[in-house]
């Protein structure tokens, strides 16, 4: 089912190949992304409560759409190469395990780089729940951005061809957009669904790490909405360490049920019919 | 009677003695090698009968079974005669025979009948072990190891080993038969072709009792009380035989091929003709069992479907549009599929290496191992894709058009490798749409040793088998002068072709008919 050594021989094979391919690339989107993203909404985070709630919504579709760029092609590209070399034997578990291994690396080199961008245009706060602040962002950062780079390796498994798969990534983005519960308030159904959502979770970990019902981030009324106000705190923004532990344990437990998947998926595939 | 519902004869082979055999246990201390020779009947030795299979032991009838033989196939089949012990067939009691004749047992390769009291596991002093064969090398000798209850007995290809067998199947360290409170148990110790006992595989440990046989790479280990009896029994040469009833999809509603019925043998090259939607895909994906198919598909009489997962890798496909990694050099992605396919127990990384440095010197890509795949031509791309398979244990290749986007001479070379590798043992496969290219340089003769043509019938526009035979032969059969003017024959009217597909089916079906007749 599992195999060390294929998954060892897998994963050069993919960074190899990957680097020949200018990997590189996506780091440099990562840059330019977060550049493009913190330089906008930088400068009033942290000033009020719905600039920064929208800063860090910003930054959790940022992350989200970076991870799941990174590998939306990686399999599906490939089922005809995977066809093959699982009649030769290779390991259906131990390919899904390279790649996301793989993306584990990218990812944090993407969430190194998205992290010190904005912390450039970006005044965090320092303190943390559990730690500094700026170890909890960078976790929350890298699970938002691996995580979505784990479900596109899921997307990738299931989509037939890259067509499919580029044609599905926009729906999945939509979804997890509005999911987050930032543009839209949500109930029945839709709260249910957002459980399984990186951006609900990543949203949480962020709001929970700077704190955002704390009474220092004045509401700022809008002209045009006069009278939409903050009615009562957002138990999931509360600064404590349970919220930012179930956040960071549901963007795990996602991002397994996304290998599970992918390997499912696979399996289905590549089935004998 | 419609067409389709035509009886159709299994292909009678022209050198197809298929020479089977029974290997017997019972009281006397060697095992006992039974060359099957037409229906023959099994009973104890006694005055008042004679059986053409005798055996010591008291607890089998004088006249407890027989063996069958369905002279057209090949096949033998075994009836009890109401026998009042019965016959264990892999561990099951056959129903006794009939009238009806409806409880025959057709007999496969390596099928274990036991004479024995109901409880299996604890075997009658006087229980018989029949092993049934096709494939026994004559004159192999039986070895013997006495069971030591203490100490592990390891089995392997390493001289380190307890019980070595020079058998290239075998892993250098393959198995480890050891007694664990009171009971003896074998372990795969992650070999590379896999344990089976009493014809079913074995995964990590499995309990072992007396009378258990197991089957090791070609060699046969039987536990008879305290000894293991062992033979290097079977021969390395593979033989596929392929008998599809038909291949329906649509969930039964579409049926594109019927009556598919032919024998192939280590070293035969056989080209597969068939004009555009005849079958010829749909047959391979059947023969790799991908899409499986209402039949059977056996290799060394074993059945590719019900044993996909440890057959897959013996089948090995050429495809038609490459399966390679553009931004991979061609030594990466050979040495790549050797770490997948060799396992590390038997393989050391110069053995690795070492092939795969043969494997690219064998297809002709020995000077663009550091080339990658991206900036290599198609010709070069398909040796690349032949070399991947050829790194494995695959006894059949399949190759759909290996030689369609080459020119000629490399179309030449192309076959020629291929050649090469059936002459080497194995059986090839290949969907040509040119192969009278596939020409001996010094004889001039089709490197090609059969021809399979399937040819779409008009009538239920499904694939019938139109020929399976020589290359000469099929020339014959078809009045023409080259292999790529069949296509002209069966290939319909709208496609340039002459539109005889079901003439040449019928006329196909009738010299078996034929043949089946004379044999009878």
């Amino acid at each position: 089912m599992f195999s060390i050594k294929q998954t060892t021989v897998y994963f050069k094979k993919i960074s190899r190949i990957a680097i020949r391919e200018k990997a590189w690339k996506f780091v440099i989107f990562a840059v330019i992304i977060a550049a493009l993203v913190a330089s906008i909404v930088g400068e009033d985070m942290f000033t009020a409560y719905e600039s920064t709630k929208s800063g860090f919504f910003t930054i959790a579709s940022a992350c989200i759409w970076i991870g799941i760029f990174n590998s939306i092609q990686s399999v599906c590209k490939e089922h005809d190469i995977i066809r093959s070399e699982y009649r030769q034997g290779m390991k259906l578990t131990s390919y899904v395990l390279a790649n996301v291994s793989w993306q584990f690396l990218l990812c944090l080199l993407q969430s190194c780089v998205v992290f010190g961008v904005c912390m450039i245009f970006i005044d965090f706060n320092t303190e943390g729940i559990i730690t500094s602040a700026y170890v909890e962002y960078f976790v929350t950062i890298f699970l938002l951005t691996f995580g979505s780079a784990v479900m596109g390796i899921m997307l990738s498994s299931v989509a037939g061809n890259p067509t499919a798969a580029m044609t599905l990534m926009p729906f999945v983005l939509i979804l997890q957009l509005i999911m987050s519960g930032v543009l839209f308030e949500l109930s029945g159904l839709s709260e249910k669904v957002a459980y399984i959502t990186f951006s609900k979770w990543g949203m949480s970990a962020f709001g929970s790490i700077a704190d955002l019902n704390n009474a220092r981030y004045p509401m700022k009324i809008s002209a045009v909405y006069p009278m939409v106000e903050r009615l009562e705190e957002e138990a999931c923004y509360d600064c404590v360490a349970g919220n930012l532990y179930t956040a960071w344990g549901w963007c795990i437990g996602l991002l397994l049920c996304c290998i599970v998947l992918s390997v499912l998926s696979l399996k289905i595939k590549n089935r004998d019919s | 009677m419609r067409n389709e519902e035509r009886t159709v004869f299994y292909t009678p082979q022209e050198n197809r003695e298929r020479s089977a055999a029974l290997i017997v246990l019972d009281t006397r201390d060697e095992p006992a090698v039974i060359p099957l020779q037409g229906n023959m009947t099994l009973g104890r030795i006694s005055d008042k009968s004679a059986c053409d299979i005798c055996v010591y032991s008291k607890i089998t009838g004088r006249r407890h079974g027989e063996f069958i033989c369905d002279g057209m196939a090949g096949e033998y089949y075994y009836i009890d005669n109401h026998s009042m012990n019965g016959t264990y067939v892999n561990g099951s009691k056959l129903p006794p025979y009939d009238e009806r004749g409806s409880v025959a047992h057709k007999l496969r390769e390596g099928d274990i009948l036991r004479i024995d009291k109901s409880r299996l596991e604890d075997p009658h002093p006087e229980s018989v072990l029949m092993i049934f064969t096709y494939s026994y090398v004559k004159g192999s000798r039986w070895m013997s190891y006495v069971v030591n209850d203490s100490s592990d007995i390891r089995i392997g290809r390493d001289r380190n080993n307890t019980i070595i067998l020079d058998d290239m199947m075998v892993s250098r360290m393959h198995a480890v038969i050891r007694q664990s409170n009171q009971q003896w148990q074998v372990e795969d110790m992650q070999s590379q072709n896999g344990i089976r006992v009493n014809g079913r595989e074995v995964c990590g440990c499995q309990a072992l009792c007396n009378h258990d046989v197991l089957l090791i790479g070609n060699t046969l280990m039987i536990l008879w009380s305290h000894t293991i009896l062992y033979n290097h029994f079977r021969e390395q040469e593979g033989k596929l035989s392929v008998a599809i009833k038909k291949k329906t999809v649509n969930f039964g509603r579409k049926t594109l091929l019927k009556n598919i019925y032919f024998e192939a043998e280590s070293t035969d090259f056989v080209l597969i003709l068939g004009g555009s939607g005849a079958g010829k895909t749909t047959l391979i994906n059947a023969i790799l069992g991908e899409k499986k198919a209402d039949g059977e598909i056996l290799l060394d009489g074993q059945d590719l479907y019900k044993n996909f997962k440890s057959m897959k890798t013996k089948i090995g496909l050429v495809p038609q549009f490459l399966n390679l990694r553009l931004s991979d050099k061609v030594r990466e992605t050979l040495m790549d599929v050797a770490e997948i396919k060799l396992h590390r127990r038997d393989y050391s990384k110069e053995d690795k290496i070492q092939r795969v440095r043969e494997t690219m010197e064998r297809v002709g890509v020995q000077n663009l191992s550091e080339h990658l795949i991206s900036q290599l031509s198609g010709g070069q791309k398909k040796k690349v894709s032949v070399a991947a398979q050829l790194i494995g244990f695959q006894k059949v290749f399949i190759c759909d058009e290996p030689d369609s986007g080459l020119d000629a001479a490399s179309r030449r070379q192309q076959m020629e490798i291929l050649k090469e590798i059936a002459d080497n043992g194995k059986i090839v496969m290949v969907i040509s749409h040119e192969p009278d290219d596939a020409i001996d340089r010094l004889t001039g003769e089709s490197l090609f040793t059969k021809v399979l043509v399937i040819a779409k019938s008009a009538n239920d526009q499904c694939g019938h088998m139109a020929f399976y035979g020589d290359v000469d032969g099929a020339k014959q059969f078809f009045g023409v002068g080259r292999l790529q003017d069949i296509m002209l024959e069966i290939n319909p009217a709208y496609e340039g072709g002459k539109g005889r597909a079901d003439y040449y089916i019928e006329k196909y079906k009738d010299k078996i008919n034929r043949r089946g007749r004379k044999q009878i």
